[in-house]
């Protein structure tokens, strides 16, 4: 098993902050004064941890797990409003874990695993979009044929229907399944 | 919320852990990385000739993550980019459906797109962002002929400018030195949800041990799932290689991506128009995270993305004396059209929005002249603008690096980079595109400058290898973003 660690702070002057709302020109055109598409931040703060685990047990088992929290302080600025979040770092979760294992279930044969846990975050109007968690399921089988390498492949997506949304206002799709053949000579 | 607490109980036990490890724990998987050969994998820049990962599909190392690409497998489509940096540390990737959008965001440590940068093979593909503020598109970015994707978390790295976030090195396939006439080949194709399928096919080999190649070609498609977000992309990349009789390489590159994606409409129950067989799609919900017409967009008439690119490139590998010299000159044309329909039933359109992004940079890496030093010196040029005015942007940098071992365990890596930059500005009082443009071109002249900026950004780092399986490292470093 292995594990890797890391911390991190930035101190930023003179954040020029998009908030990806209003339109440049929306007052007197890029460059102009009183346009708040684009504006100045005194002073932003950045920081987090993150933490990573891999596993790998003989040749049969593999996964790695990280961790990330990230968290943001910024300077009131004055072009805050109670329509809208203007600083998009809120719009991240502050926790966020994901998994991602394969199993060798026989020769060349693999289940593979991914899941992903996400914090809830702000939308761009100030609400509160919900935590979630979501689990994909595949299996993948290679085998050889007169020297040709073959491979197939089926995989479900948010296999247990989850509702999320990643970006406010779009619902994910559930059990999003999948087929693929390949071949490699 | 429940879930949450039992997100935390696990939480609780990952954070002993980290206070323990103090900074950094560095995994046994980098001495599997070096194994089976005698050069040591530089993790900065890296060309790769034998790939250095072997059977691993992903390798990570106290500044970087490197994903082997042929070999990363996943419960799901591994087709571009996105698809594989969803699963990495430290990444969120947003999308709004399960269709690939040019206007998704990824983030770096919480930093956007326009504060970390994306390089393929060392090459910026940052973009002006005109029209729309997208500084980087993801659909141009299809996995058929890369081998090897390195994700440099914060701005410690000197080798990459303007990477305040961290940096993203895609690199590609460019053949093989062989006579071995029979070429490595691959064919793919998938089928899905939501009408998806993607067929590609890539080959790669080389002639007479001097010449490499590298093709790839792919189809996808799809219905999408949300209300008109159906795409279709074709690409084809391309990598000719001239192996030079002292080691170096001459590599020269073209990528041709051509992408249609429909913009999501507006599906709302309570309107006339709703179709109930795809998902809601309320007005005034919708997050929108550039500048477009993205959650906007209303059913009827036309409501699409259609984009060309042309990415041409040159790239020089070769040592030369006691260091090894990089060099590559770049072009990047695009042409976008954007066609939608708004609240009031008008059809909109926005039409040739073209791009040309060119530059060159050139390194000298890793010169030892004095014992225990290796240097690296470089720098770059590079314009971003459109066909009519071609260095809209000016970016100039120059960089110098130490890597200092300073006694067996403890080395030190300290540099520092300056850069220049230039743009087209306009002065305050600037009346808004409508009046300006009805203005005579002295009057015009009257409002334009040239604004420029430079910088020194010096950047250090200590890494102490306490045994070969921990490495404690700290750094601090000051970088500068452009736009």
């Amino acid at each position: 098993m292995t594990v890797r660690a890391a911390g991190f702070y930035y101190d930023i002057k003179n954040f020029i902050n998009d908030n990806g709302i209003t339109a440049a020109g929306a007052v007197g055109g890029m460059g102009t004064l009183g346009s708040d598409c684009l504006y100045n931040i005194d002073h932003v703060k950045l920081y987090g941890a993150e933490l990573e685990a891999a596993i790998r047990i003989r040749d049969t088992f593999r996964a790695t797990a990280a961790y990330v929290y990230q968290e943001y302080e910024v300077d009131e600025t004055g072009f805050e409003d109670d329509r809208w979040t203007y600083y998009l770092p809120e719009l991240l979760p502050k926790h966020k874990v994901k998994l991602m294992a394969r199993y060798n279930v026989w020769e060349n044969g693999w289940l593979q695993l991914n899941s992903r846990y996400v914090y809830e975050r702000k939308t761009q109007s100030g609400e509160t979009l919900d935590d979630y968690i979501t689990l994909d399921m595949g299996f993948e089988q290679k085998f050889k044929f007169d020297g040709i390498e073959y491979m197939a492949k089926c995989f479900c997506g948010n296999i247990t229907g989850t509702d999320y949304e990643e970006i406010s206002g779009y619902k994910m799709p559930k059990y999003v399944w999948g087929f693929q053949i390949g071949m490699k000579f | 919320m429940k879930m949450t607490k039992i997100f935390f109980v696990t939480l609780i036990s990952f954070v002993f852990i980290f206070c323990i490890c103090a900074v950094e724990y560095c995994p046994a998987q980098v001495d599997e990385g070096k194994e089976g050969g005698d050069q040591v994998y530089r993790l900065d820049k890296v060309i790769i000739r034998d790939h250095p990962l072997k059977d691993e599909s992903m390798v990570v190392t106290p500044d970087v993550t490197v994903i082997n690409v042929e070999k990363f497998q996943k419960a799901g489509s591994v087709q571009n980019i996105r698809d594989l940096l969803s699963e990495a540390l430290g990444i969120n990737v947003l999308r709004s459906s399960v269709t690939p959008s040019p206007t998704e965001s990824i983030y770096i440590r919480g930093f956007d797109q326009s504060r970390f940068q994306v390089f393929i093979d060392g090459r910026p593909m940052r973009l002006m962002g005109r029209s729309g503020y997208i500084k980087t598109d993801w659909t141009t970015m299809p996995l058929d002929n890369i081998e090897t994707i390195e994700i440099i978390r914060g701005s410690h790295s000197l080798l990459y400018p303007c990477s305040m976030g961290g940096a993203i090195n895609i690199i590609t396939k460019k053949g093989s030195k062989t006579d071995e006439i029979k070429p490595r080949g691959t064919a793919t194709t998938e089928f899905g949800s939501y009408g998806t399928q993607s067929y590609s096919a890539s080959i790669e080999g080389g002639l007479l041990n001097l010449i490499g190649y590298s093709f790839a070609g792919a189809h996808r498609e799809g219905d999408g799932y949300l209300r008109n977000n159906d795409y279709n992309t074709g690409s084809f990349n391309a990598r000719m290689t001239l192996f030079l009789p002292n080691g170096g390489t001459l590599t020269g590159g073209w990528d041709y991506i051509d992408n249609k994606t429909g913009y999501p409409v507006i599906n709302d129950p309570s309107r006339a128009d709703y179709d109930s067989s795809y998902p809601d799609v309320l007005e005034h919900e919708v997050d929108n995270f550039v500048h477009g017409p993205e959650g906007l967009v209303y059913p009827g008439g036309d409501s699409y993305w259609q984009k060309r690119t042309n990415e041409y490139s040159m790239l020089l590998d070769q040592p030369l004396g006691p260091g090894e010299l990089r060099a590559q000159v770049y072009q990047h044309e695009s042409n976008r059209n954007r066609y939608w329909l708004d609240s009031k039933g008008t059809q909109k359109e926005n039409l040739d929005i073209e791009e040309k992004n060119r530059g060159v940079f050139l390194d000298y890496l890793d010169f030892e002249l004095i014992k225990n030093h290796a240097f690296s010196i470089g720098g770059e040029y590079r314009t971003q603008g459109m066909p009519e005015n071609k260095d809209f942007y000016e970016i100039m940098s120059g960089y110098f690096q130490d890597v200092w071992s300073v006694t067996s365990p403890l080395t030190l890596i300290w540099g520092v980079r300056y850069y220049e930059f230039q743009s087209d500005a306009y002065k305050a009082g600037f009346p808004g595109w409508t009046i300006f443009k009805s203005l005579s071109p002295s009057e015009q002249k009257a409002y334009e400058y040239r604004r420029k900026e430079n910088e020194w950004c010096p950047k250090a780092r200590l890494d102490y290898e306490v045994d070969p399986n921990l490495t404690l490292y700290a750094a601090v470093s000051r970088e500068m973003r452009m736009p």
